[in-house]
């Protein structure tokens, strides 16, 4: 087993947690080293896609690279879920998010207090909104000031992207019902922001951004972290366990590189951010004398607690022309995301107006038929479908988790995750109010052939809650500032410690907390705690 | 005198079968005409006269003659031609060509699959496919296309339970898996030519160039010779590198700053 230099700070992952806190340890002078299990990607030339004319077909096989075909593995063990999302590559999920960076609800922080359920996490709004202000303004995320939800937001780094064409004209509508849209704050750039281009909204985000005008994480904070001198990026090196010495503290993590080789890369202090599935995993697979259930739980809830977004799609089709496969629709509305006491369920959901991103192939391909009246039906129609989708809060439940399978494992003899999840009761009251929605919103803008995804599985991108924070070491795994209850050099900064789903895309509010642990981890170093 | 056409008119239509097949072909654009029994016939023909595979197309890359016209032919009877293009005009079977060319995978269902289609007309109509009348090549697609729908009504899956088992006592060919294939192919094909994109008024893919009119009302004014600028040097203004790829004419905004961007010289103009 090779055994590379001891380094202070071991960090697992490069997505949207791991990046942050490895730019503020190395800006501090701490070495840190990050193991990142997926490859390094070259935008310009990984993720030159949908640039041909024939895009449509070379798009379909593109989603591949950012899988790891070795331990690509789950086992889902009950309904109401899919195959979860996950992006492996320098930069992790972020390379396939679409940046949209919307704050939490100062609600969402205490549902336990506001409306009874779940439970309330152990730092509020107020505690994190200086930390979600500095994220915005170090990637210059495009927003508007001024917000109805956020009235403390007063700007953002960049100014906002317009309305696409047919977001103003489902403003009407949305109007209409009472409802009102705002600017999405995103993280693309609305103007050219340290040598990097400004947006030319082409859309797809997903594919990972080739002009780097997408302020993921590989080409701002790990670009950031490597240029201080102090941050060592490893990709295709995959964690596989932690071990600790016998007074339980931090000894080192083990690795495996690309050809299958173990490391041993010692550290003083260990960050999980591998995503709420694979953070989990690690900790479950790291066993030991002390730790006999896993690393850093000994309250038994690492792994519980997995939650989703309840994610629903749709479409219909405009009476006038839109051209909505221009780029993004740039719009939100959180008017439903706090509990009504109308409604009978607690919490909601958020709306989006959606751009319909396939281009004329794949229209036609997802339309019935053939023939002339095929080529009648795309003269006429394409060009006039419109989107909406909304994100539907989704309550934690101790049921629903993350553990290892006991009988499959991976190419690197690894357990491989078993996922156990179902829907409970407030979720698919949530679900049912989303789809009737946005049938009103459809009929107050004419809309026809209205398509709602009726899916009963979710193929969630955006997985939460598996190791939560809280006050108290036997409810929870970590504390406010993400470190483990159990060993104090050890701490997981990823969406593994949400306590609450909300309806908001989690990217921001991860950074948000990455940015406050990293001040925290700096400020106990310097004391000589850690 | 155009109908609406949706997704459950579709497969309610399609459960009618084989009945609502009944064409006569008519010149000009779209004529629809109702069968006997009075249901809307899914797919008119335009014409009797089959597809003229056209002389310029390059060799094969991949399959024979035969095949080649076979796919030339599927190809055009789903996306006829019209006043608009139509698949032999956008050049679709040598596209098809090409893509099997580069896939094992998609070699041993287009020779397997073209086979099905020739079978299934030696079974009904005693000839290769190629050698059938228009009409009798339309029919033959409507029942498998036909086949591909899905059903969900009770009644609906049992009458294709019958017509399943029907098919196999009678030594029917199941083509159906192939024909959800070469549609799609076609649609590919047909829809990657810059040709067709004026018919639509698309603009191109979305990379590199984006669509910066976003927020505008749609227009014909978009076409893609307007917006498509691409340059291969770095930008005086931002320093971002533009792309290597090419074509475009004399002004030319920066892909990074969208700054006017220096007239490039001695570059070669493409389409």
């Amino acid at each position: 087993m090779a055994k590379p230099a001891k380094v202070n700070v071991c960090i697992i992952g490069s997505g949207a947690g791991g990046s942050v806190v490895a730019k503020e340890l190395g800006e501090q002078g701490i070495s840190v080293v990050v193991l990142e299990a997926g490859r390094r990607f070259d935008p310009l030339r990984d993720f030159n896609v949908v640039t041909s004319n024939d895009w449509e077909r070379m798009a379909r096989e593109h989603t591949e690279k950012f899988k790891m075909p070795k331990m690509d593995r789950v086992t889902i063990n009950n309904s109401n879920l899919g195959r979860p999302m996950e992006a492996f590559g320098v930069g992790g999920s972020t390379l396939r998010y679409l940046a949209e960076y919307v704050r939490f609800l100062p609600d969402d922080f205490r549902i336990r207090t506001a409306d009874s359920v779940g439970v309330d996490w152990p730092l509020t709004y107020e505690d994190l909104s200086p930390y979600y202000r500095k994220v915005e303004l170090e990637l210059a995320v495009s927003g508007k000031g001024g917000d109805y939800w956020f009235p403390d937001i007063d700007q953002y780094g960049n100014p906002p992207f317009e309305f696409a064409f047919h977001s103003k004209i489902m403003e009407k509508s949305f109007n209409k019902l009472g409802m009102h849209l705002w600017p999405l704050p995103v993280a693309r750039l609305s103007r050219p922001f340290e040598g990097r281009p400004a947006c030319v909204n082409c859309g797809y985000c997903g594919y990972g951004c080739m002009i780097k005008a997408k302020s993921s994480a590989d080409v701002t904070y790990i670009a950031k972290a490597e240029s201080t001198g102090n941050v060592e990026i490893r990709p295709e090196s995959v964690t596989t366990h932690i071990k600790i010495n016998s007074q339980g503290k931090i000894k080192s993590v083990i690795y495996a590189d690309k050809n299958g080789l173990e490391h041993e890369q010692e550290a003083e202090i260990v960050i999980v951010s591998a995503g709420s599935i694979q953070s989990p995993r690690i900790l479950l697979n790291s066993k030991s004398s002390l730790f006999p259930d896993g690393l850093a739980n000994s309250s038994g809830m690492v792994g519980k607690n997995y939650m989703i977004h309840t994610y629903i799609s749709s479409s219909a089709l405009l009476p006038d022309r839109v051209d909505s496969f221009r780029g993004h629709a740039g719009a939100i509305s959180l008017d439903y995301a706090r509990t009504n006491k109308n409604n009978p369920f607690a919490r909601g959901f958020s709306m989006k107006p959606k751009s319909n991103l396939t281009g004329p192939a794949k229209t036609a391909i997802n339309t019935a038929g053939w023939g002339l009246q095929h080529k009648d039906y795309m003269r006429k129609n394409f060009g006039h479908i419109v989107g909406m989708n909304a994100i539907g809060e989704q309550l934690p439940e101790e049921r629903n988790c993350v553990e290892l399978d006991p009988e499959a494992v991976d190419d690197y003899g690894m357990p491989v995750p078993r996922i156990t999840f179902k829907l409970n009761e407030n979720d698919k009251l949530i679900i049912a109010a989303m789809k009737k929605k946005m049938h009103e919103i459809y009929s107050a803008a004419g809309a026809s052939d209205v398509e709602i995804n009726e899916r009963e599985n979710f193929e969630p991108a955006h997985n939460m809650g598996t190791c939560r924070m809280g006050k108290d070491p036997r409810t929870s795994v970590l504390n406010s500032f993400c470190q483990s209850h159990d060993v104090k050099e050890l701490f997981v900064i990823d969406a593994s410690c949400f306590v609450s789903s909300s309806t908001s895309n989690p990217s921001l509010t991860i950074q948000a907390i990455a940015k406050r642990s990293a001040e925290y981890i700096i400020h106990e170093v310097k004391k000589g705690n850690l | 005198m155009s109908r609406k056409f949706t997704r459950r008119q579709f497969i309610k239509i399609s459960a009618f079968g084989i009945a609502a097949a009944a064409v006569v072909g008519a010149v000009g654009k779209i004529i629809y005409r109702n069968s006997n029994k009075d249901l809307p016939n899914p797919f008119p023909l335009t014409t009797d006269k089959k597809p003229v595979i056209s002389s310029l197309d390059p060799r094969p890359l991949f399959f024979n003659d035969h095949q080649y016209n076979l796919v030339a032919a599927l190809a055009a009877l789903i996306v006829p031609t019209d006043d608009d293009p139509g698949a032999a005009e956008a050049g679709v079977a040598a596209y098809i060509d090409r893509m099997v060319a580069g896939s094992e995978e998609k070699k041993k269902k287009y020779i397997i699959g073209l086979g099905g289609i020739d079978n299934a007309s030696r079974k009904q109509y005693g000839k290769d496919y190629l050698n059938l009348t228009a009409r009798e090549q339309m029919e033959i697609l409507i029942a498998i296309d036909e086949m591909t729908r899905p059903v969900s009504s009770l009644p609906d899956r049992v009458k294709r339970k019958i017509k399943l088992l029907w098919n196999d006592l009678s030594g029917k060919v199941d083509n159906s898996e192939f024909f959800k294939i070469i549609r799609a192919d076609v649609f590919l094909g047909y829809y990657s030519n810059p040709i067709i994109w004026k018919m639509l008024g698309y603009y191109g893919p979305p990379q590199p160039v984006g669509y910066m009119d976003y927020f505008e009302t749609p227009s014909s004014n978009n076409y893609m010779d307007t917006i498509r600028p691409l340059s291969n040097k770095v930008c005086q203004n931002c320093h971002f590198d533009q792309l290597e790829k090419n074509d475009h004419k004399e002004h030319v905004n920066c892909m990074g700053c969208h700054e006017p961007h220096f007239p490039l010289k001695g570059v070669s103009e493409n389409g």
